[in-house]
């Protein structure tokens, strides 16, 4: 984006602009004043949608960090001062280590096969074939859906007697029988993070296709004419072309892969057992089956650090690219 | 020499075509799933090893979700995204005013500020948010649920606008003011129309990220008849049997208004996303 300024300067060029019969410095009091409305107005815009934020984010935010230090329960809910005693407890739980390591395995593996299914698609769909414009409108489907569809779908293509995954698996002699890949502990994750895959790499897809075909063409004939291969080309001309759009989309998706809380609610409720639970799941049930609004707000403050490392490297990038200016 | 080439860009070609094949049965395989349980005759969504094509299709599931609570479920997400999206827009629009300004002091704290807030957990927010509610009686309200979506929508609408608005040439707005508009004049007569798609983008995109809400909806709103049609699908999923004929159809209608703006408007649909994750 070029930089362009927007202020007052505009103001000075009608100040020399003096009104007949206007002494100068008549007019640079005339410009004084309009400056000073135009300063209070300009505050005046702000104030409302930042107060509004203010209310909305700000505020819940330092309200979570007090009721992480409070008590409450479903009998008596209303919260008791209890200092670190909802850390101490958590920190030596399991269930905090089931959720921390589901947590990190569930974003890590969403967020690796976002980004390489995403790539891999993105190169595909610009390449010339037929149906690929078709495809093209189609790969978005996924991300357009409400998370909440998603979940109810993939519910039933996972069913063991109803859903075709089973019954391709079957076909296929993969599986014996009618596994309940959300029923059991030990593929209850992976099935979820299947399912997280595929609702949220168009996303990754529409990205890396504007990226790559903004990758001048000439930079790849170049590298080819010097006797570089179709991977070499890939590897050190379009993959480095590419990274700045990369590293954006990898440190947005991992934030929201952290987050997402309607896909893993819907299919399994974080259960079988904890199986599945991670940060904002286990927070809901901390906080709305449990009452538990001290345990839940000490969980959200938790996670608010962890992902604070990937806010500050987000920022980073952006002030550098100019972003912010 | 000339053959090799030729067999091998067949290959190639080949190859490009399996790929695809692959990409469209991943895409669109579950999506098919959605729709064709939806139209199958109950006998044939409970059949086991269930049935790839049906045999005949019907709209049942959808005569028997379509039922006066449902209608009201809809209506309620309705009114509750399109609340959401003329408030957003009109408080973002404010909030560019002065954002858009390079002179003003204090502006980049508040953009990071804005961007923070856009990466925070809401789960994080939602217990606080949830208690404040309760005492300021806007739990199950659609006015209630409109200021709660603000919570995730605010923040991008704000920063797309910006980007939107900032991209339109400063030579415009000087003119418009050398003609004698104020400050204000000139960017809402002036500068804002010029970025009439990029408006339309954003409030195209807060509708849609209102649209994909769930976690909010499920905890501001208890009352029944004030369901919007995200828990209508949930209120389907049974202690005992789940009725997947008709839950796939809810999810059908459930889907259809994102389908319509995603048609009618990919363009600007396209452009409020790629603005919004990358460009940043």
């Amino acid at each position: 984006m070029p930089p362009t300024v927007r202020n007052a300067d505009v103001s000075i060029s009608v100040a020399e602009r003096l009104a007949p019969g206007e002494a100068p410095d008549q007019a640079v009091a005339r410009e004084k004043r309009r400056h000073h409305r135009q300063t209070a107005l300009r505050v005046l815009c702000i104030v409302p949608p930042i107060a509004l934020l203010g209310a909305l984010v700000v505020y819940p935010l330092a309200n979570a960090v007090y009721l992480s230090f409070t008590k409450s329960s479903f009998i008596n809910p209303d919260p008791d001062w209890a200092g670190l005693a909802n850390y101490q407890a958590i920190l030596t739980s399991d269930t905090f280590l089931t959720v921390l390591k589901n947590s990190l395995i569930w974003t890590v593996a969403v967020v690796a096969a976002q980004f390489v299914l995403g790539l891999a698609s993105a190169i595909l769909l610009s390449q010339k074939f037929k149906g690929r414009l078709v495809l093209r409108s189609m790969v978005i489907l996924p991300w357009i859906m409400p998370g909440v569809i998603a979940g109810v779908l993939w519910k039933l293509l996972y069913d063991p007697y109803l859903g075709p995954v089973n019954a391709v698996a079957g076909g296929l002699g993969l599986v014996d029988g009618n596994p309940a890949w959300l029923g059991q502990a030990s593929t209850a994750l992976a099935a979820v993070i299947i399912a997280a895959i595929w609702k949220g790499f168009p996303l990754s897809t529409i990205m890396y296709m504007a990226s790559y075909q903004g990758v001048p063409n000439e930079l790849r004939e170049a590298a080819r004419s010097d006797g570089a291969n179709a991977w070499q080309v890939f590897l050190h001309v379009t993959l480095p072309a590419m990274a700045p759009t990369i590293r954006t989309t990898v440190l947005l998706t991992t934030v929201w892969t952290f987050n997402y809380f309607d896909l893993v609610y819907v299919m399994t409720a974080g259960g079988p057992g904890t199986s599945t639970e991670i940060f904002p799941t286990y927070i809901y049930r901390e906080a709305f089956q449990n009452v538990r609004y001290g345990v839940a707000g000490a969980y959200g403050v938790i996670s608010v650090v962890l992902l604070s490392i990937f806010t500050v490297v987000y920022l980073r990038q952006l002030n550098k690219s100019g972003g912010l200016d | 020499m000339s053959a090799t080439i030729a067999r091998r860009r067949a290959t190639r070609q080949a190859g490009v075509y399996v790929a695809a094949a692959a990409l469209a049965v991943f895409v669109l395989g579950p999506i098919f799933w959605l729709v064709t349980t939806s139209l199958k005759p109950r006998s044939e969504v409970f059949a086991s090893p269930p049935k790839f094509l049906p045999t005949e299709l019907t709209f049942a599931n959808y005569a028997d979700v379509l039922t006066p609570d449902t209608l009201q479920f809809f209506a309620n997400s309705v009114i509750v995204c399109l609340g959401t999206t003329v408030m957003c827009l009109a408080f973002s629009l404010l909030a560019c005013f002065t954002l858009t300004r390079t002179g003003t002091r204090g502006r980049k704290p508040i953009l990071v500020g804005v961007l923070v807030s856009q990466l925070l957990p809401q789960a994080v927010l939602l217990v606080p948010l949830y208690r404040a509610a309760d005492t300021l009686g806007l739990l199950n309200s659609r006015f209630g649920l409109m200021v709660a979506f603000m919570t995730f929508t605010l923040p991008v609408a704000i920063w797309l606008l910006r980007g939107f608005l900032m991209a339109i040439p400063l030579e415009l707005e000087e003119a418009a003011r050398l003609d004698g508009l104020s400050e204000f004049g000139a960017y809402w007569r002036v500068i804002v129309p010029l970025a009439k798609p990029g408006v339309a983008a954003v409030g195209i995109y807060v509708f849609f990220m209102a649209w994909q809400d769930f976690m909010y909806s499920l905890v501001f709103l208890t009352d029944a008849s004030k369901r919007t049609l995200p828990l209508g699908v949930l209120a389907l999923i049974g202690s005992h049997t789940i009725e997947w004929g008709q839950l796939m159809a809810v999810s059908a209608l459930l889907l259809v208004p994102i389908l319509l703006v995603f048609t009618f408007a990919q363009r600007y649909f396209i452009a409020g996303l790629t603005a919004g994750a990358v460009k940043g």
